[in-house]
């Protein structure tokens, strides 16, 4: 039987994990061609850093900007020492970054140990029937389209946004036209960075603090960023939209493992069918309706 | 006028493997002397752990193959590792006689091989390229972790045997050979001998492969795909030969794992694991066999040592080595050495020709 | 329509073999009939017929960007066309993968040369050999080389060779198959005059040898020494087909050049 507001709940749930897990990588891997398997590595620095803070008893409204701070700050010395050498390498990033990743989760382990103590979930939750949700992961549905929504009018009004553009579709015309393209990837990084960071810290309340948290992040990512195409925004939005309503569905009926493989298994399919992406295939229907208009 | 030794040698040798001397093959003759006598001098115990390194180095030629000579980067190899080993398990429990063992063996890397085909015809005539290909295999990894993680109920059982969930299937017997009566069981010493047997075995049948013609064709398309099409060839199913061989190759390994430990569990599929044969790989150097198959057995060894003496700094280290390596020494460790050293002195060796570098006037490198 | 080529041929006199009576084209080695390539919302090629003869030798010139490496690519099978039919030796092959085309006997030399550079000439001319001849392949693979006069560097890695003898080795390679119907994607960028003049020669002798040719090219004396007929293509379409001097002297031709810069 499907519950239709739990279903709701959880397609918003889903929704959001999706988005915000995978924003950063998308941006990063649209950008430089890089796909970056510590990314996952990345959110656990935003939520350690949130609960460090959180623990050392700052608020949590304080804690978070922390998280993403730190990730920030990591990501941008990461991207000066190893990441630019594997620019337009996705092969060869994807192995790279998988050992970061590793590196990164056991000096976590060695430095804090097998776990910190968890921040609560704040917020409370929502009751009706007999059903209840939390209403924090649902709030943070509204804070994964307020942030597609910011990054949206980044790239689109900003001088900034419309140089990254430029530089993401054409690299060398880009730097032709004066966009100083290192400094562009550095701070594309950095923003990416902080995105990570910004889903770890917001995820922190609702998980256990271990060094492996990343992991449960990075699937979601991954596969989001690949099936999304080139278009870095709405690739993403499609594929929280589109992967996180399989999730939801099949979870709803047959339980969260079902859930996950009804999603990875769309998403093969959707790799191999639409070699464009969502992104592209929506792209493909609009060009066509252009062309049988004129 | 062909010399015996070219005769013997001539088809193992080529310019897509290293080591194409007489002293090559005099030295690997006697590192095989002494790892066949390795157990006589130390336990059964350490026998049978050094061979489930040495099973891993199968695992390792079968990404070898598949990403060094035909650059089809594959996370997979361990979903036909898996669907091997939990195989050999359903069918040798059910079967129960030795004879039963006997016939899982094969059927389980059946399965392993139609899996890895069905996959590569999926991929591969889908025209889904490169980079793709990883995913999609990485993705169909994490599938079967997921999936084999939640049979942990009842239902989940074929015949008599539950695939058990999380908790994995324990009851797995050791490899054996025969019927009631004349069998041959297989474990430590014995385990030992066999795994470095077929791990031979297959490295000369993989050698003979890559220097034939066949093999050709592959380091043709990892080099430039449309060209290769274009003189005629069916790239996609250069590729999905590959790969299928490739599955069967990681489905022996599996059975071998699954027989060594008498246990299998969803923790085949997962990331870190999927991973490991790229690690291997890339260290050791995904061009060469050899490469893979040492690389194999130093990291993996290394990494039992560094959890024997519980220092947390393992993963540490190999995460940093396998990091330094993907920039500084693309190649891996083993051609790179092997340029350094010894490449200079064995020449350029041409497919197709009968004399050895050393013995041809005026070659240069 | 008779111009003599370089060795003082008419080729107008050269054997016509038997004509395949399946209908289409069947005066026309290749032929191509309404043929459209559009990529999103540009239209790359647009509804052309374009046909060559057995034994000509063809070349295809235009300004940048008229679509003349998209139009190899359909014929090869590289693309596969928005519309229209490919007809190839009378059978319609617009629905065969690259590698059948190959197979019945079509042949291309790439825009970027694409030798293997790690192997030697002779191991580069192996290649497609291997794949149809059994057993010693060493008369074959030094006869290959030969053809296009690399019998020397039969032990030189392609990447040791030069810029002309990479584009000739390239072009061994395709011939090696012996295919009815080479397509050059061009032969000449980048050489010096001197190989220049060695490529000319090597193609028109392979022409001479009965393979038909279709030659991408921009220098317009190479174009000159080589060619039978010479197919002028602007924005996607057959813009004018006619000899070299007609076509050096065109008024419109020299146009569109201008124009396009």
């Amino acid at each position: 039987m499907v519950n239709v507001v739990n279903l709701l709940f959880q397609f918003l749930d889903s929704f959001a994990f999706i988005v915000l897990a995978a924003i950063g990588l998308a941006i990063i891997f649209g950008m430089m061609g890089v796909i970056n398997l510590a990314h996952g590595e990345f959110i656990m620095v935003g939520a350690y850093g949130t609960t460090l803070a959180y623990n050392a008893g700052a608020p949590l409204l304080l804690s978070i900007p922390v998280g993403v701070l730190a990730t920030t700050v990591m990501g941008l010395v990461l991207e000066r020492s190893v990441v630019r050498r594997l620019y337009d390498r996705p092969l060869d990033s994807m192995v790279a970054t998988f050992a970061l990743g590793l590196a990164l989760t056991q000096l976590t382990r060695i430095v804090f140990g097998n776990s910190l103590s968890s921040i609560g979930i704040p917020l409370g939750s929502v009751q009706y029937g007999q059903f209840s949700y939390s209403m924090y992961r649902v709030l943070l549905s509204s804070v994964a389209l307020a942030v597609l929504a910011a990054a949206y009018v980044v790239f689109t009004r900003t001088e900034f946004g419309i140089r990254a553009r430029a530089t993401i579709q054409d690299a060398d015309t880009a730097s032709a036209m004066g966009v100083e393209t290192d400094r562009m990837y550095t701070v594309t990084f950095g923003i990416g960075s902080a995105l990570a960071g910004l889903t770890g810290a917001l995820y922190a309340p609702t998980m256990s603090i271990v060094p492996g948290m990343g992991s449960s992040f990075l699937v979601e990512a991954f596969v989001a960023v690949v099936t999304g195409g080139a278009s870095v925004l709405l690739g993403t939005t499609l594929a929280g939209g589109g992967l996180g309503l399989v999730n939801a569905l099949f979870s709803n009926v047959y339980g969260t493992f079902i859930g996950q493989i009804a999603l990875l298994f769309v998403a093969v399919l959707i790799l191999r069918f639409l070699p464009n992406g969502l992104s592209g295939a929506v792209e493909g229907v609009r060009e066509r309706m252009e062309r049988e208009n004129t | 006028m062909t010399s015996p030794y070219e005769r013997l040698f001539g088809r193992f040798e080529g310019p897509n493997t290293i080591g194409n001397t007489r002293v090559f093959w005099a030295g690997l003759t006697v590192a095989l002397a002494l790892a066949a006598a390795y157990p006589l001098v130390v336990s059964a115990y350490t026998a049978g752990n050094t061979a489930l390194f040495m099973l891993y180095g199968l695992l390792a030629m079968s990404l070898s193959l598949v990403w060094g000579y035909a650059g089809v980067l594959s996370f997979g190899q361990v979903v036909f590792f898996g669907f091997a080993g939990y195989t050999f398990g359903i069918v040798s429990i059910n079967l129960g006689s030795t004879l039963g063992v006997t016939m899982a063996i094969p059927v389980a890397v059946l399965v392993a091989t139609v899996v890895a085909f069905l996959l590569g015809y999926f991929m591969f005539y889908g025209d889904v390229s490169g980079v793709f290909v990883a995913i999609i295999t990485l993705v169909v990894t994490l599938v079967m972790q997921t999936f084999m993680a939640q049979t942990a109920g009842d239902e989940w059982t074929i015949g008599e045997v539950p695939l058990g969930g999380f908790n994995g299937m324990p009851g797995i017997p050791n490899l054996a050979v025969g019927t009631e009566g004349a069998a041959v069981s297989f474990s430590g010493a014995s385990f030992y001998w066999l795994v470095l047997t077929i791990l031979v075995v297959s490295y000369l049948g993989l050698r003979l492969l890559v220097n034939g013609r066949f093999g050709y064709a592959m380091v043709a398309v990892r080099e430039d795909e449309d060209r290769v099409e274009m003189l005629g060839y069916d790239i996609r199913r250069v590729k999905l030969v590959v790969f299928t061989l490739g599955g069967g190759l990681a489905g022996l390994s599996g059975v071998l794992y699954a027989s060594w430990g008498n246990y299998i569990d969803p923790s085949v599929y997962s990331l870190a694991f999927a991973t490991l044969p790229v690690v291997w790989v890339t260290v050791g150097g995904r061009e060469s066999l050899l490469g893979g198959v040492l690389a194999t057995v130093a990291i993996e060894w290394f990494r039992q040592q560094l959890a024997i003496t519980g220092s947390a700094w393992a993963t540490v280290v190999v995460g940093t080595l396998l990091l330094i390596v993907v920039l500084a020494l693309p190649e891996g460790i083993v051609p790179f050495v092997h340029r350094k050293t010894v490449g200079f002195v064995e020449g350029r060796r041409m497919v197709g020709e009968d004399t050895p570098a050393a013995d041809r006037e005026g070659t240069a490198e | 329509m008779s111009s003599t080529d370089e060795a003082g041929q008419d080729p107008a006199v050269r054997e016509t073999p038997a004509v395949k009576a399946t209908g289409a084209g069947t005066d026309r080695l290749l032929k191509t009939e309404d043929l459209t390539m559009q990529f999103g919302g540009l239209t790359a090629i647009d509804s052309v017929e374009f046909g060559v003869r057995e034994g000509e030798l063809r070349c295809l010139i235009g300004p940048n960007g008229a679509g003349k490496s998209t139009l190899l690519k359909l014929i090869t099978g590289r693309h596969v066309p928005t519309e229209g039919k490919i007809y190839y030796d009378g059978t319609d092959v617009t629905d065969l993968d690259p590698h059948q085309r190959v197979r019945e006997g079509i042949g291309m030399k790439f825009q970027v040369p694409s030798v293997f550079e790690s192997l030697t000439a002779a191991e580069n001319v192996r290649l497609p050999l291997q794949r149809v001849v059994e057993g010693d392949l060493t008369e074959q693979v030094a006869a290959a080389l030969a053809r296009v006069g690399l019998a020397e560097e039969a032990r030189t890695e392609a990447a040791d060779l030069s810029h002309g003898q990479q584009q000739r080795l390239e072009i061994g390679m395709a011939a090696a198959l012996d295919p009815n119907l080479l397509l050059l994607d061009e032969p000449v960028a980048g050489l010096s005059v001197e190989e220049r003049r060695e490529v000319a020669n090597l193609v028109t002798r392979l022409n001479d040898e009965g393979i038909t040719f279709v030659v991408i090219e921009h220098d317009i004396d190479f174009v000159d020494r080589i060619a039978d007929e010479v197919t002028v293509l602007h924005q996607g379409d057959v813009f004018r087909e006619a000899e070299i001097e007609a076509i050096r002297n065109d008024d419109a031709v020299r146009k569109i050049y201008l124009g396009a810069e």
